[in-house]
């Protein structure tokens, strides 16, 4: 009965007040990638009550920004770039995002590259992995960010 | 049953027991037996199943191939495809950002003018060369080896070739990190010396020694063929990686 009640409720209320309710839990899992200073059982909570909507604006403005500068591929990356938006972890893009319009971008990168794996990395205390086996569960993570900055860091080269 | 207006309707699943698919979803890995669905994920957990330590070690033989095989451990014994799937991945990222990283180097600290400078920046033409390369040379290659040796009644596990054929390739890695330096003779000699390397690792340890006699004839003639394949790959990445457009 408190499940109907809620959805009831959420249904019949304002469009304002879902939009500002998703932009705060946008801002809330944006500060936790940024700071993921919180106790083991919080991060479980929020990697429950996961969504697609950070994800979704985070990945689109990669691409866009991305797909800007490029000419020929500009499609390749805009699409490989939003297929990646199904998933929690690309909330940690946002650093990635704000590497592409800075100026020493190689150092600014490859620091930011660093903080996405740190951030997934306190993800994965969730996961409960056995011993011995965390450096096999990050390094996919980190080739996959590793690819996503190389294609920020190189791509803009071609207006130069 | 009698609803509410605007409640959701769930379903009917009928009287399937699906909450072993539902509930215990983080659980450690269900036996083959326990599941009627092969593609279930805790199923795959399977084939993934070794420490950090066990994948470095067989790194090291594969890259070192001298001395005791990439399986012979007595701690784990069992193929993964762990390295099957990330080894190849890793070279093809490699091979596709040195491609362009050492335009990037060059242009970043020697200022050039930006008429000549001509950089093009993400090359996904290569990247998709590499692709095709190295993951069908790592599907297609033991694919069609395991169905010739099923055919010529010397069964092996397929498991064991992709779990070899994956860490075989362990030595391209260190060749496609060199191929940074600008000095074509450079990555030219470090990738012959990654494929010599690479296919001695293949013909020391392509064939598991649980099915049937190493010594047949028709298992040394499948040897043979399989290491000469893999120098050809090593040609075959050299040749995508100097000259591919």
């Amino acid at each position: 009965m408190d499940a109907a009640a809620f959805q009831e409720s959420t249904l019949d209320e304002p469009v304002w007040n879902t939009i500002k309710r998703d932009l705060g839990l946008i801002g809330r899992r944006l500060k936790l990638v940024i700071l993921p200073k919180v106790t083991a059982m919080e991060m479980q909570a929020e990697l429950r009550d996961w969504d697609l909507w950070g994800p979704l604006f985070i990945c689109m403005t990669l691409a866009t920004v991305l797909s800007v500068e490029a000419s020929e591929d500009a499609s390749l990356i805009f699409s490989c770039l939003v297929v990646q938006f199904r998933s929690l972890w690309a909330y940690v893009f946002w650093d990635i995002v704000f590497g592409a319009a800075v100026v020493v971008r190689f150092v600014t990168v490859v620091l930011l590259l660093f903080w996405s794996i740190m951030a997934v990395t306190a993800f994965f205390a969730d996961v409960k992995l056995p011993e011995g086996r965390k450096l096999l569960a990050v390094y996919p993570v980190f080739l996959f960010y590793s690819g996503i900055a190389w294609m920020v860091l190189v791509g803009f080269q071609e207006h130069k | 049953m009698a609803t509410r207006k605007g409640e959701f309707l769930e379903p009917d699943y009928g009287t399937a027991d699906t909450s072993q698919y539902v509930e215990n979803w983080d659980q450690p890995s269900l036996e083959p037996s326990q599941t009627t669905a092969s593609v279930h994920l805790s199923y795959l957990k399977n084939f993934f199943d070794l420490d950090t330590s066990d994948f470095l070690c067989r790194c090291r033989r594969a890259i070192f191939p001298v001395g005791k095989k990439i399986l012979d451990n007595p701690d784990n014994e069992e193929a993964d495809i762990y390295g099957w799937v990330w080894i190849p991945t890793t070279i093809i990222l490699v091979l596709s950002v040195n491609s362009s990283l050492y335009t990037f180097f060059n242009a970043l600290f020697h200022q050039q003018d930006a008429s000549l400078s001509r950089i093009s920046g993400v090359n996904f033409r290569k990247f998709w060369i590499f692709g095709v390369l190295v993951y069908g040379y790592n599907i297609v290659i033991p694919a069609l080896l395991w169905a010739a040796l099923v055919c010529t009644s010397n069964r092996q596990p397929i498991l064991h070739l992709l779990c070899i054929y994956g860490y075989s390739c362990t030595s391209y890695i260190f060749a496609s990190l060199i191929s940074i330096v600008p000095f074509e003779v450079v990555y030219i000699v470090s990738f012959v010396i990654a494929s010599i390397v690479s296919s001695i690792t293949l013909f020391r340890n392509i064939f598991s020694e649980e099915e049937g006699s190493d010594s047949s004839r028709s298992l040394y003639l499948f040897r043979i063929i399989a290491t000469l394949l893999n120098v050809a790959f090593g040609v075959g990445l050299l040749m995508v990686f100097l000259y591919g457009t």
